[in-house]
């Protein structure tokens, strides 16, 4: 076997990490836009890394448990939902609950300890556990739709859905954090 | 598929035993995520007063999270085949510049990027697009050799503690590219003046 050169390390991840630029920056981009949101609810940018990372980091999990399961022929081909997968559906659903309240909890507490105002627990609860749902939901079709795609083409899961799952979860959950922050702002 | 639908779920794919498993790691991803967050706390009106540069803070943590997941990989995958430095450190050396290289394409790319896009992503631009890039270039600069450094200790310590690499460097890294991004990405944009 020829040795792996710099210039192959180069050719297979710097198109994937090109295209995750551009679409970091669309997931970027309603961060951005929250500026309302932010000003008027401290303690919310404390706690946008928290979700994103706790989203990011259960979505490419269940991507990965997906491929092993594909790998072992326990999803069959003619089937989009079989036992196995909505088990992993649900436990990313539910990790993402319990999550968003630790996050909400833990980013008050800290922005307190640091001397700053925070709008509540209950705010901050309400906007990470809405938008973790969410997102979840989203991120559960997307991660399933990643399965059957890259069994029809005969990709290997394992090296597609780390980046693709990664970067459509900040997509979803910038995209839920900007809407239901929107909506608590409003009601509040 | 009747049956199929009847196949008892083992109990190591059953949604209680994949939520109690996946808890302690994902508190601590949570933990380090509000400690990032406090940092960002802290610049809250840099970043309110530019903000595209807020809109680059997802992006910087994804890519230096990608970039640190490969060098990690291929670091851990190079330490089981005999330690960092096998073979004069030419594997090493061999990774170590082409996450380099692909730092500084990404990194550079992804400031002008920002910049063409901000404006129809309906983002205020109130800073100069080359300047961006420059910005995200010196912290995706800073954020691979921290990263590089960090391998080192960390492929050091698994050797000589005989942890299995592949559980151990991809982690450290992937999360201290999550922190030390965005620490990296404000302080570059206060050394450029941005």
């Amino acid at each position: 076997m020829a040795e792996t050169r710099v210039r192959d390390i180069l050719r297979e991840s710097l198109p994937l990490l090109l295209a995750m630029a551009v679409l970091e920056v669309i997931a970027g981009s309603f961060l951005g836009r929250m500026e309302h949101s932010l000003e008027r609810l401290p303690g919310l940018l404390a706690m946008v890394p928290a979700v994103l990372a706790m989203r990011g980091n259960i979505s490419t999990a269940m991507g990965s448990r997906l491929g092993t399961l594909t790998r072992f022929g326990l999803v069959p081909r003619d089937r989009w939902v079989t036992p196995v997968v909505a088990h992993s559906l649900a436990a990313s659903l539910v990790l993402g609950v319990i999550l968003a309240v630790a996050a909400a909890a833990l980013a008050h507490v800290v922005t307190r300890a640091a001397g700053n105002e925070s709008a509540g627990i209950p705010a901050l609860t309400a906007i990470a556990v809405l938008a973790g749902l969410l997102s979840g939901l989203a991120m559960g079709l997307v991660a399933v739709l990643t399965m059957r795609v890259a069994f029809r083409r005969g990709l290997d899961l394992d090296n597609v859905a780390g980046p693709v799952l990664m970067t459509a979860s900040d997509v979803f959950t910038l995209v839920c954090l900007w809407a239901v922050a929107a909506a608590v702002r409003g009601a509040a | 598929m009747k049956a199929g639908g009847r196949t008892p779920v083992g109990s190591s794919h059953h949604w209680r035993t994949i939520t109690l498993h996946s808890l302690p790691v994902l508190f601590g991803a949570v933990a380090i995520g509000v400690f990032a967050g406090q940092i960002l706390a802290f610049a809250k009106d840099d970043l309110l007063r530019v903000p595209v540069l807020l809109a680059l803070v997802p992006a910087v943590n994804g890519i230096g999270g990608n970039v640190g997941s490969i060098l990690g990989a291929r670091v851990a995958s190079g330490l089981h085949v005999g330690g960092l430095w096998s073979n004069r450190g030419r594997g090493f050396r061999r990774d170590v510049t082409a996450s380099l290289i692909l730092a500084l394409i990404t990194f550079s790319f992804l400031g002008i990027v920002a910049g063409v896009l901000a404006p129809p992503l309906g983002l205020d631009l109130n800073v100069d697009i080359a300047v961006l890039g420059l910005t995200t270039l010196l912290a995706g600069t800073w954020l691979v050799g921290a990263m590089v450094l960090l391998t080192i200790v960390v492929g050091m310590l698994s050797h000589r503690h005989g942890w299995d690499p592949d559980n151990i460097v991809v982690p450290v890294l992937t999360t201290a590219g999550d922190t030390l991004g965005i620490l990296f990405l404000l302080l570059s944009a206060q050394v450029i003046g941005l």
